[in-house]
């Protein structure tokens, strides 16, 4: 601890500014919610809620969009503990809030008898995106599970299959046992230069994409005419402790008979020649 | 500019705080944030510095509502200053609001002053007594 007092209150007034600054709203109140101290993230994100214009009280504050929080602070039998953690609040999105958060996050923790803190979040964006996600899920186990034509598969930085799906087996017959060989086992045996699988990869990491149409062969060796396009994926750095990641995607679509003579582009000769 | 010192509630109070000088603005009983159309602080009166516990030197060139002022930084506040600006009208209101100066959540009335003609907007910050 610095004994100058300058030096002290120029500490002071940076630890201030620090919590001025911390970009989550924090809350001590006491066991009845009677607000003790708050940054201002806190009444920036809880001014919006209050009925009574004041922030004297978490609780009151919350009671339109938690009103179970006082009875489950109450409950709370242990003298330290989370009450919730990361209970999602979700506003009303009438009035002037149009920009505003739209869902908070709080966390209640009990630090002893008499004292509780809060912290409390806007989790809009982040539970806009994960939504996203979810429905980008359904969109894509939709699409593996009803294409009938295409089979599509995840490769990793070496070309061989990172897992399988119900694209893969109905198109080629290949079951879960596919999982870790190279992309070129979808090949008639023999018919490839050792250099193909990588040349596809390089070529779609130069281009974006690397297409080829030929023969193609099914688990039980029937032979197919199919086209195969493999692209790079993004943010496909193995995270640490992560391997076989997915580092292309695969679309290997099934055209049925060879077309005539003529129709094949010089990707396709160059991958029947080779 | 008169010699009686300018009250929170004064007519055409933008006007006649844009004429004041730091010396005349650091009297007033009452805070007093002045900031451009880019949010960032260009006035922070001595009042206001005591109330907050932050030096000028610490605010002055900030952005007002992510760096100095962030509870102010919700549709009640922030937006009103937006809307003022995309709408080129004036902004003078008055509102119950709750600060928290050194974490203490104080009850306070904000006065929000934004003229279309003016570059200086003004946030001013009076104590409510409890």
């Amino acid at each position: 601890m610095n004994r100058d007092p300058a030096a002290a209150n120029a500490e002071h007034e940076a630890l201030i500014q620090f919590l001025y600054l911390a970009p989550v709203g924090l809350v001590q109140a006491d066991i009845d919610g009677e607000v003790v101290m708050m940054n201002p993230v806190a009444a920036q994100l809880l001014m919006p809620l209050s009925r009574n214009g004041g922030l004297d009280n978490l609780f009151v504050a919350l009671e339109g969009v938690a009103p179970e929080l006082r009875a489950a602070a109450a409950r709370h039998a242990e003298s330290y503990g989370k009450v919730c953690d990361g209970l999602h609040l979700h506003l009303d999105a009438g009035g002037g809030a149009r920009r505003g958060p739209q869902i908070l996050s709080l966390t209640l923790l009990k630090l002893d008898a008499g004292r509780l803190m809060a912290v409390l979040d806007d989790v809009t964006e982040q539970l806009l995106r994960e939504r996203r996600l979810r429905q980008n899920d359904a969109w894509l186990n939709a699409i593996l599970a009803g294409v009938t034509d295409y089979a599509l598969a995840n490769l990793d930085l070496q070309g061989r299959i990172c897992d399988w799906n119900q694209s893969i087996g109905r198109v080629t017959g290949f079951g879960p046992e596919a999982v870790g060989q190279p992309f070129t086992i979808f090949y008639p045996p023999g018919a490839l230069a050792l250099e193909y699988r990588q040349d596809r990869l390089r070529e779609a990491d130069a281009s974006g994409w690397s297409l080829d149409e030929g023969q193609r062969v099914r688990a039980d060796g029937g032979e197919f005419w199919g086209s195969t396009l493999v692209a790079p994926l993004p943010d496909r750095e193995p995270l640490p402790g992560e391997s076989g990641s997915p580092a292309y995607c695969l679309i290997l679509r099934d055209m049925g008979e060879r077309p005539g003579q003529g129709m094949a582009d010089s990707r396709q000769e160059h991958a029947d020649a080779a | 500019m008169t010699a009686t010192p300018l009250a929170f509630d004064a007519p055409d109070l933008a006007v006649r705080l844009d004429e004041c000088t730091p010396g005349q603005l650091d009297a007033l009983s009452f805070g007093v944030i002045g900031f451009g159309a880019d949010t960032n602080v260009t006035l922070y009166n001595a009042f206001e510095s005591q109330a907050a516990g932050l030096s000028p030197q610490r605010v002055l060139g900030q952005p007002l509502f992510t760096n100095v002022a962030p509870c102010m930084n919700n549709f009640m506040v922030a937006q009103r200053f937006e809307d003022a600006h995309e709408e080129n009208s004036v902004l003078d209101v008055t509102i119950d609001y709750v600060l928290t100066l050194r974490m203490r959540p104080v009850k306070v009335a904000l006065r929000l002053l934004s003229n279309p003609g003016s570059g200086t907007r003004y946030v001013l910050v009076q104590r409510q007594p409890r």
